[in-house]
């Protein structure tokens, strides 16, 4: 008997061995508990962005520990609806996507409020009435074309329409993309462009790649000449050197503000509401200028190479009517690229 | 009457261990989940059936609940809805169509390389025979990342064309992309398939063609293609299957152009919130997958084996003759485009900094190599994969071996159920063993943690070595365990200490694939992912969607660097052994 | 038919190993030769480069006239005009019988028509007529090597190859269809090379035995010469299970090492009666030379320890000790240790049991002078 169990002790051992295994993959120890606490942040920010952020973060507030997990707007939001229908949701903080999905989640009592220290300095249109978001940069949608193949870009919106950029475009996918599920409702939604617009838009066959990101590198290393990407994507290919222009359209420049809150499941809610507030603190902003964004407040400067948004003919749509058309306005696009 | 006819039997089964004395009895009559394993292990009465028991346990947890959360959440009428889609439809076409594509264009281009490589005289075949292997030592993403760079519109290939004044527009993007990607990744697989079915074919019947007057071509017609059918088969069916499961090829190569295949169709419903529930549709179509798989397995079991028993003489030589030189460079040409300028685009995509800028030695930086494998997040991807894969080729190895030994040794009719549990989640995509784990994660308390990473590695990759130990361990001749058996060793202790040994190399070898295969995971990791257990893959496919290519490229020619020098080196071990 | 004719021919295998080094030899037009040796002598060396899958490194092969190998010649196997037929018969699973038999006649373009005819009759020939449509997976292992042999005679070849043709079968059948190739290449008139390490079947069925040992000819003879008349003592060892003896040869005289070594004396006191010595005769007053004697097991009588008083006296042999007595065919094959020599002596008459003392009397002995080379002619 005893030579038997000696011979089966292999087989016991699989589930302690691959306890041994993973237990500096999941989450932290009792023990650290006690010393650090974790905050874990759902965004949709590069991640090497985050990083420097989390870092500056971490730096000012000892005995934190921030935890990222990257993905894309749509990925996030799946996994926030999935995570709701299973009990709790394992993030404190989410950074990501664009107001009318903040709406969405404060009015199901998703988010917690927020207590935002540096509210006053900000602009108002970029904090919530409510206290559930905060805006913390200002991201426009922008037409970006390679210097290589064209001496200018399309200068507005109705231009790009034009036959001669035909299968020249790169633009994200608004199912992946939060920026540009909101760009298309506001598309769909501006008297100026509307429907047709967008007919005429997928008549001139862009290529719909998966996020900003690749729609920059597209264009910068000129498989496509034009692209619908958000500003500072291209900036920054630009500053290290990519052939790669900005031109911000004419006929108005939609934006998101990549608003920041904090779940109501939160077990670390101060944390959390600092961590928020870091974000539009003067020196959150001044790294997000060094990081190539459009500030939200005026006292952090702006970064190289983009113009002051006093230049820029933002568009100011009403949000609660973006929240509400946007799934329609997206399934429209999506029913002409069929 | 079902539920009953097992409570009864367990009743027995406990009533005998009580007589024998052994362990001791479970005191009420309840109902044993598997009744009948415990029946066999009391009449077996060696161990062997305790060992047979446990790597059932362990198999019905890691296999059977994740598929069978998948079945029953799949046939539920709202989920059943989703095939009333037409983009499912459409997807389920043109899954089928580019893996039966891109499987025949495999199984040509393997049985090709096969005959020349394995028979022919042709110079440099050694190198060659490795070369043609890169593909596979390269996760398919990682492939498709370089195949994009290499054909980018404004690409090398393209800009050299356009210097010659032809404009081309070559495009990597859309159906024929994938179906050339998938087929490259595929034939390396191929070829190693059909190359050991060559290998099977006992020289002297190839010789005695040839005393019979077939010249060397009449004698490939004649006698060694038709014998080398059913490896031409497996080979097709093993291609198939595996390129039905791919994620990073489609997504990368076929997205763009809006060709969605069923895998690239689950991400998508997963991945974006445009359904609000989506796991009951995603679990539909993951079931039709796993029907899909479990018909092609269960067809291909029933094929002839192609395992004749071969002699000593080797295979004919093909005399190339003039011939020789032309089909080298051939070869050398087809090495040169398919497995390495995609490796160097990748390379020169990693060291410029940023796109776009002119490929000169000045512009050359190591900066985005240093600053992704220095950055917090490719540290954690490196550090959870490590972790992850480590965990599971260990697990792997030990389940697997129990596996193959019970396979290969036991003869008992559980055998054939137990192969499939075993070896089916290889043909399984990916993302169908991952909407398995999703489903049944929230239960088990392991949502969101590294645990369910594991148990999908450890269910996806077993297979790996259950295949690596089995065929050495068939060679081994039973009468070693017999002789153990006479010395008075139980059955179980004869296996342990006769078979498992010598099977222990071929075990720790699988271990190694599969460590390797999983650190470059990306297909289930991408769905599995949670805050805190990031790995490899996903990190590199979160900077190649963020935009930042530099540093996904570097990170993955790093990656596929690794691959190459650790499963070359693996194999190498492996033949030194088998040479010996 | 046809003669196969060898000059000096050689194979180094790759790796350096010599295969075959300075082979002379000619197969006479429908002779039977056996190729006999052990495992690694190059017997099958031999065979492959006769049937064109090796390549000569020296020497010249002609085949019914033709030169096949040479420095500056090759002719591929297909362009040999050779049946050959293999240990594990070597039929083709995805033909029929009658496909794996008509397969040389259509390769060498014999119309449709003609082969079934040649097929059925070499079918009848080798007994398998109703077997014709079997696919060879239904067919037992005397059966298949009876396709196999039919296959290879089908087109009448020049010469027929068997490479250990009958080693895979079983005792009885392995002896029926010995007979059946017998008679078989006797009808024919085939030239026959069959290679065996089976020393038997060897001398049973071949008109010729060729020994081979490290790739090189031993003797060539009939198995009556082999038997009677070995060149050297590894023939002697391997063809007839002969024990070796060292010791001197003075004056023509053999004197061996072994304390028990006598062969018997003539009248005239000639030492060396029944002693067939092999190699230069020394020239009588020349300085002695060492020397083998070997003993075949059919050439010593055991006389029993208790019967020792009467004959001729032995002062100071040592006896022999039993080791085993295996019942043969032949009678006991005994195996005794006598003084450390290990010797096999085959007993008639009466049953040895192990553990007997015995004392072993030789009665014929082949010495061989170590100085001779394998060609030495054998002397008396």
């Amino acid at each position: 008997m005893k030579n038997r169990l000696t011979a089966l002790a292999p087989l016991l051992l699989i589930p302690a061995l691959g306890l041994t295994a993973c237990a500096g993959g999941g989450s932290t120890g009792a023990a650290d508990a006690a010393e650090t606490k974790t905050l874990t942040v759902y965004t949709s920010e590069p991640q090497a962005k985050i990083d420097q952020i989390v870092e500056a973060f971490e730096k000012t507030n000892a005995g934190v520990n921030v935890e990222v997990f990257r993905a894309a707007t749509g990925e996030l939001k799946t996994r926030i609806a999935t995570e709701k229908q299973s009990g709790k949701i394992s993030a404190d903080v989410i950074l990501a996507a664009d107001v009318p999905t903040f709406e969405t989640y404060a009015a199901e009592g998703t988010l917690a409020k927020l207590e935002i220290g540096n509210a006053a300095e900000l602009d108002k249109k970029f904090v919530d009435q409510e206290g559930f978001w905060v805006g913390t940069r200002i991201i426009p949608t922008i037409i970006a074309y390679n210097t290589g193949a064209l001496t200018a870009g399309p200068a507005s919106w109705a231009a790009l329409t034009e036959e001669t950029y035909k299968g020249k475009i790169a633009m994200p996918n608004p199912d992946v993309s939060g920026a540009a599920a909101f760009n298309t409702a506001v598309w769909f939604q501006e008297a100026a462009l509307g429907q047709e617009w967008l007919e005429k838009l997928v008549a001139n066959e862009p290529t719909v790649l998966e996020s900003n990101g690749p729609v920059g590198q597209a264009v910068a290393e000129g498989s496509a000449e034009v692209g619908i990407v958000v500003d500072y994507v291209a900036r920054e290919l630009a500053a290290k050197g990519s052939p790669i222009a900005v031109g911000y359209p004419s006929d108005g420049v939609p934006y998101v503000s990549q608003p920041a809150g904090v779940f109501a499941d939160s077990v670390n809610q101060d944390i959390a509401n600092d961590f928020v507030d870091f974000l539009v603190s003067k020196e959150g902003q001044e790294l997000a200028v060094a990081q190539s964004y459009l500030p939200v407040r005026e006292d952090a400067g702006v970064p190289e190479g983009a113009p002051a948004l006093s230049e820029i003919n933002l568009l100011d749509p009403d949000l609660e009517k973006i929240a509400a058309g946007q799934s329609e306005a997206v399934g429209f696009f999506n029913s002409l690229l069929k | 009457m079902t539920t009953h006819s097992i409570a009864v039997s367990g009743t027995a089964t406990d009533a005998r261990i009580d007589a024998d004395g052994g362990s001791a009895p479970p005191p009420s009559p309840q109902p044993v989940p598997d009744a009948g394993a415990q029946r066999r292990r009391v009449r077996e009465r060696d161990g062997l059936g305790a060992l047979r028991a446990g790597v059932w346990v362990v198999l019905a947890f890691l296999v059977g609940l994740p598929l069978l959360a998948l079945a029953l959440q799949g046939i539920q009428p709202e989920a059943r809805a989703v095939f009333g889609d037409p983009a499912v439809a459409e997807a389920a076409l043109n899954s089928m169509a580019s893996a039966t594509g891109s499987a025949l264009l495999a199984t040509l281009a393997g049985a090709f390389l096969a005959v020349v490589l394995e028979r022919s005289n042709v110079p440099s075949r050694g190198v060659l025979r490795w070369l043609v292997l890169l593909p596979f030592l390269i996760p398919p993403f990682i492939g498709a990342m370089a195949w994009m760079a290499l054909l980018g519109a404004n690409g090398p290939v393209n800009k050299t064309l356009q210097d010659w004044g032809i404009d081309a527009k070559l495009s990597i993007f859309g159906g024929w992309g994938v179906v050339f990607l998938l087929a490259v990744h595929s034939y390396p697989m191929a070829y190693l398939v059909i190359a050991a079915a060559l290998r099977r074919i006992p020289g002297n019947l190839e010789e005695a063609a040839r005393i019979s007057g077939a010249g060397t071509t009449k004698v490939l017609r004649t006698v060694t293609l038709p014998l080398l059918r059913p490896g031409l088969l497996a080979a097709f069916v093993l291609t198939l299957v595996a390129n039905l499961s791919d994620f990073g090829i489609p997504a990368l190569i076929g997205l763009p152009e809006r060709y969605t295949t069923l895998t690239t169709l689950v991400y998508r419903y997963l991945a974006s919130s445009t359904t609000s529930n989506p796991l009951p549709a995603v679990s539909a179509i993951g079931l039709l997958l796993l029907v899909l798989a479990v018909i092609t397995v269960l067809a291909q079991r029933k094929l002839p084996g192609g395992n004749q028993v071969g002699s000593a003489a080797t295979g004919m030589k093909l005399e190339l003759g003039k011939a020789q030189i032309p089909v080298a460079i051939m070869l050398w040409i087809w090495v040169g485009i398919i497995c390495l300028i995609p490796l160097l685009a990748l390379a020169n995509q990693a060291l410029l900094p940023a796109p776009g800028i002119p490929l000169t030695w000045e512009n050359l930086t190591f900066e985005n190599i240093t600053r992704t494998a220095t950055s917090p997040g490719a540290a954690a991807g490196i550090g959870n994969s490590l972790m992850l894969a480590g965990g599971a080729a260990l697990c792997c190895t030990v389940l697997g071996l129990g596996v193959a030994l019970l396979l290969t040794r036991g003869k008992h009719r559980s055998n054939g159920a137990l192969d499939v549990a075993a070896t089916l989640p290889q043909a399984l995509p990916g993302l169908v063993i991952a909407v398995g784990w999703l489903l049944i994660a929230p239960t088990l308390g392991i949502f969101n943690t590294g645990w369910v990473i594991l148990g999908a590695y450890v269910m996806a990759f077993v297979a790996l070595v259950v295949q690596s130990v089995r065929a050495p361990l068939a060679s081994v001749s039973s009468s070693l365990e017999e002789a153990a058996r006479t010395a008075g060793a139980t059955p179980l202790r004869a296996l342990l200490d006769v078979t498992a040994r010598l099977a222990a190399p071929a075990a720790l070898t699988g271990g190694v694939v599969v460590l390797l295969t999983a650190v470059r995971e990306l297909t289930i990791s991408i769905l599995l992912v949670a805050p805190g257990t990031q790995t490899l893959g996903v990190s590199i496919f979160n900077l190649q969607q963020s935009g930042d290519y530099g540093g996904a490229s570097a990170l993955a020619l790093l990656v596929a660097l690794v691959g190459i020098i650790g499963l070359s080196a693996t194999a190498a071990l492996a033949n030194r052994r088998v040479d010996k | 038919m046809a003669t196969i004719k060898m000059t000096d021919l050689g194979h180094v295998y790759d790796n350096g190993h010599v295969g075959l080094e300075g082979i002379d030899l000619e197969v006479r037009d429908g002779e039977f030769l056996a190729l006999l040796g052990p495992s690694g002598s190059g017997k099958t060396t031999l065979l492959r480069t006769i049937a064109g899958f090796l390549r000569p490194s020296a020497g010249e092969l002609a085949i019914g006239g033709r030169t096949v190998a040479a420095a500056d010649v090759w002719i591929p196997p297909e362009k040999r005009g050779l049946g050959m037929v293999f240990q594990d018969h070597a039929i083709w699973p995805h033909l029929s019988v009658a496909g794996n038999v008509g397969y040389p006649l259509k390769l060498a373009g014999v119309p449709r028509t003609q082969i079934s005819g040649r097929v059925e009759a070499v079918l009848a020939q080798v007994g398998l007529t109703e077997y014709a449509n079997r696919k060879p997976s239904a067919l037992s292992g005397g059966q298949r090597q009876r396709v196999a042999l039919a296959r290879a005679i089908v087109a009448s070849p020049q010469a027929l190859l068997l490479d250990e043709a009958l080693s895979a079968l079983d005792e009885p059948l392995r002896a029926r269809l010995r007979l059946e190739l017998r008679a078989l290449t006797r009808e024919e008139g085939l030239t026959a090379v069959h290679v065996t390490h089976d020393r038997a079947e060897a001398l049973g069925l071949a008109d010729r035995v060729v020994v081979l040992n490290n790739g090189k000819i031993q003797q060539v003879g009939t198995p009556k010469e082999l038997l009677e008349h070995p060149v050297n003592s590894f023939v002697a060892t391997f063809v007839s299970d002969a024990t070796l003896f060292p010791g001197t040869l003075v004056d023509g005289n053999f004197h061996a090492d072994h304390p028990g070594f006598r062969l018997p004396r003539t009248q005239d006191g000639y030492l060396n009666h029944g002693a067939e010595i092999i190699g230069t005769k020394p020239q009588t007053g020349s300085r002695s030379r060492r020397a083998v004697a070997a003993v075949d097991p059919a050439s010593v009588r055991l006389k029993a320890a208790g019967s020792m008083d009467q004959g001729e006296p032995r002062p100071g042999s040592p006896l022999a000790r039993v080791t085993s007595a295996l019942y043969g065919r032949h009678g006991y094959e005994t195996s005794l240790d006598w003084a450390g020599t290990q010797m096999r002596v085959l007993v008639n008459g009466w049953v040895p049991q192990e553990g007997d003392m015995v004392l072993p009397m030789i009665e014929r002995a082949h010495v061989f002078s170590q100085e001779t080379g394998v060609e030495g002619k054998q002397a008396a």
